[in-house]
């Protein structure tokens, strides 16, 4: 899977929760601060992405992150230790 | 100066998964005895943990009664035969009861709704759907005709039943009152804080740097509360004195605690003004500490905001790391040992504690048993969602 398809999944899936337009979400805008997420959206998001991707994600690593770069980044990191179920 | 009556525990009753009775309960969590293993009631192939602290097998009573009702039957029968509560003495009638919990009676409904066809037309198991039966029941089994109250202020219930008994004996419209928590360990429990990622894959590690999540526990615990001066007449043993108390809203996210701990702060600082006791007058810390990220470094940020300067020298324990998070029973549970804590002066060790966490900058009890004398203690409880109850315990 590579880095741009699954910077989409998670523009559009964040996109849902937070009713904004993909577009409108900056790859480093702080999740918090500037998105206005919550800890159970941050989670949402979370789990939407292991049923889309069938891998199991870290959570605490994931409540520690604040920008869609970084999610994506420890989403990448899982693919590539994980087999795909 | 407060003119309200001051507040006494006369009798205790405990049953939990380190132990049933006071002793073998005092006993375990003194020696830092970890009651979480793999669940034996439940199916956790599904879920990220497998464990929990279950009651021992061989205290479950008949499972077509829920098992928070047996265990609030129990530990109110415990507590008045601790207190020698006796109808000549005081009047039973104004006697109350007053139990908090989080589940309640919905672990045996749920059972009942999944259970055979056979199973649901039974009128003794429909009638189980009624949370106020963990009120209810001890107070038809020991003849309590006083104030009857179930309170549901989440994990901080235990600690709400404490207030609602004082207050009940202070306004006279009781004698005596039976107070604390009674609650089991639920599929549906499992499933919430699984779905929230928050169960701990091993153990519960308080305050610790590694500190992964929680896991459940069950229990109950139950105190007889008296007037001083009622109890003094009829030449009870005070256990300890209930000094004050504060129940707040976060009012801030359906599960997070408010991230500058404005809640936690707000229901301490009340509760030790209620007390009428200085921070600084504060020895002890009974904290909340579920062992999550988020609860542990608000609390510890908290304590810290409260005690000021004290707080380095004010150990901490967290019984959660022993039991689990027992729900509504856990700061009835908490409250025992508390009261024993001040009884002895030795503080239970939060067990599993390996690692500091600069974030959770308390002195916490790691390892063994801290022998300290204990006159004021405060305990925590901050319920899921901000629902928030402090209670300041003093020596007799």
């Amino acid at each position: 899977m590579t880095r741009e398809r699954v910077v989409t999944l998670l523009r559009e899936l964040l996109a849902d929760i937070v009713e904004l337009d993909p577009a409108q979400l900056g790859l480093d805008q702080d999740l918090i601060d500037d998105l206005d997420t919550d800890s159970l959206q941050r989670l949402e998001l979370m789990t939407e992405v292991e049923h889309e991707l069938g891998v199991r994600l870290d959570a605490r690593a994931w409540r520690e992150a604040r920008t869609l770069n970084e999610l994506t980044e420890l989403t990448l990191r899982r693919l590539a230790e994980a087999p795909s179920r | 100066m407060t003119r309200a009556p001051p507040i006494v525990v006369t009798g205790i009753g405990v049953r939990s998964p380190l132990g049933s009775g006071v002793d073998a309960f005092w006993d375990a969590a003194l020696a830092g005895v970890v009651a979480t293993r793999p669940l034996a009631r439940f199916d956790t192939e599904r879920l990220s943990s497998d464990r929990g602290g279950e009651m021992a097998p061989s205290t479950l009573g008949d499972d077509r009664v829920p098992l928070a009702v047996q265990l609030a039957e129990q530990v109110a029968a415990d507590a008045v035969a601790d207190a020698a509560l006796s109808p000549d003495a005081v009047a039973f009638e104004r006697v109350g009861v007053c139990i908090g919990t989080v589940m309640g009676t919905r672990p045996a409904v749920e059972r009942w709704l999944h259970s055979d066809p056979a199973a649901q037309t039974d009128p003794q198991m429909a009638a189980w759907a009624d949370p106020a039966l963990l009120s209810r029941a001890p107070a038809r089994a020991l003849g309590l005709g006083g104030p009857n109250c179930v309170v549901a202020t989440g994990c901080a219930a235990g600690n709400s039943a404490f207030a609602w008994g004082a207050e009940a004996l202070r306004s006279g419209r009781a004698d005596a009152m039976v107070v604390g928590g009674a609650d089991e360990i639920s599929q549906a429990m499992l499933m919430m804080f699984d779905s929230f990622r928050l169960l701990a894959p091993d153990v519960v590690r308080p305050f610790d740097a590694a500190r992964e999540g929680l896991l459940l526990g069950e229990g109950a615990a139950a105190f007889v509360l008296e007037r001083e001066a009622d109890a003094r007449a009829r030449g009870a043993l005070v256990h300890g004195r209930v000094l004050g108390w504060a129940n707040v809203a976060d009012a801030f996210h359906v599960t997070s605690p408010h991230p500058e701990a404005r809640g936690a702060i707000r229901a301490m600082r009340r509760a030790l003004a209620h007390a009428d006791v200085e921070a600084s007058a504060v020895d002890h810390v009974s904290a909340h500490g579920t062992g999550t990220p988020a609860n542990d470094a608000v609390e510890a940020r908290a304590i810290r905001d409260v005690l000021g300067g004290a707080t380095d020298a004010v150990p901490v324990t967290a019984l959660k790391s022993l039991v689990g998070h027992a729900q509504g029973a856990a700061s009835a549970l908490e409250a025992a040992a508390c009261l024993l804590t001040i009884r002895d002066g030795l503080v239970p060790p939060v067990g599993n504690y390996a690692t500091r966490d600069p974030a959770c900058d308390l002195d916490v009890v790691a390892g063994a048993a801290r022998a300290v004398p204990v006159e004021i203690a405060l305990s925590n409880a901050f319920g899921f969602g901000g629902n928030i109850e402090c209670v300041v315990f003093g020596a007799a």
